[in-house]
């Protein structure tokens, strides 16, 4: 199964040119349905506006973060299936650990590239 | 009471009054060379100008960086947006220089963190030889804040950025989920 360039992604970050970066290389990759939210509390006011094929999110947040934010997800019965990845300069075992105990799909360690960014896109919406 | 048991106790006070005197210039030693210690800190020149001029060449960084990146994100943005041809060169050498002109902000943010990291250094010093001089402890925190900034950040795991020889690495991650 290819990947479905007209699914909806929402970028969660703190930092605005981080977005802009993941804007950017989403754009690169043929994704055009790109939505963007400060922290945890405003992704999911926007995901229960919209179903998201995809979830790329930050860790260290105010005042939710992506982790509250994935273990939120994960036990909302409608969002639950949301793919989500967490893209991130938090980069001890522990955290990717407790992450994919919380359901995580993928993790990213920042700093990152266009590459490393759609294998990972591959990996969990891909074939 | 009797010359003996009289000329005693003169001696007890006597004896205690020498041990008493002894113990006040010991303490007065004592607050002399702490004295001597709290102004080798250079505590005022440390919050008058040293730290502000941190925070203000911290600052001075972060208006440089953030301004130095939208100025390189904007040109790429403008080359990706050009049309293809020969026609587009002259726009994308435009946007091409003003990359490169962005990029000098790491010289300047250079110098300024070279400034801040030797006034760290110099703190760290001071306060070595202070923690020294008076065998500090150090106390539980009572800022209730602080407190609960650290304890959210231990709940949450909100370490950071590690240093790069200690991170784990994405090949490592990517092991975790394969």
């Amino acid at each position: 199964m290819a990947l479905d360039l007209s699914m909806p992604i929402l970028v969660v970050d703190d930092y605005q040119t981080m977005v802009r970066i993941i804007r950017n290389l989403l754009k690169q990759l043929g994704f055009e349905e790109v939505d963007d939210a400060s922290d945890g509390t405003a992704a999911l006011a926007r995901m229960k506006g919209r179903k998201y094929g995809l979830v790329i999110s930050d860790w260290n947040m105010e005042p939710m973060t992506g982790y509250e934010l994935l273990r939120h997800v994960r036990a909302d019965e409608a969002l639950r299936t949301t793919p989500f990845i967490m893209v991130t300069a938090e980069s001890k075992t522990e955290n990717v650990i407790a992450a994919k105990k919380a359901g995580v799909n993928n993790y990213i360690v920042k700093p990152f590239n266009a590459a490393t960014l759609k294998s990972k896109i591959e990996a969990v919406c891909g074939s | 009471m009797s010359d003996a048991l009289w000329r005693q106790s003169a001696d007890i006070r006597e004896f205690e009054s020498t041990a008493v005197v002894s113990e006040l210039i010991q303490i007065a030693e004592y607050i002399t060379h702490m004295r001597e210690e709290i102004a080798a800190l250079r505590a005022n020149e440390m919050t008058r100008d040293r730290i502000p001029m941190a925070h203000e060449e911290l600052g001075s960084v972060l208006a440089a960086t953030a301004g130095a990146t939208n100025r390189i994100m904007a040109a790429a943005e403008s080359i990706l947006n050009l049309p293809d041809g020969p026609a587009a060169r002259p726009d994308l050498e435009e946007h091409v220089g003003t990359i490169f002109e962005a990029c000098a902000f790491q010289d300047i943010t250079g110098q300024r963190i070279s400034k801040v990291v030797s006034a760290l250094q110099s703190f760290e010093q001071r306060l070595d030889r202070f923690i020294g001089a008076v065998r500090a402890r150090d106390a539980a925190i009572s800022d209730p804040a602080e407190r609960a900034r650290r304890e959210r950040a231990a709940e949450l795991m909100l370490n950071g950025p590690q240093a790069e020889e200690i991170a784990t690495s994405q090949d490592d991650i990517d092991a975790l989920f394969a």
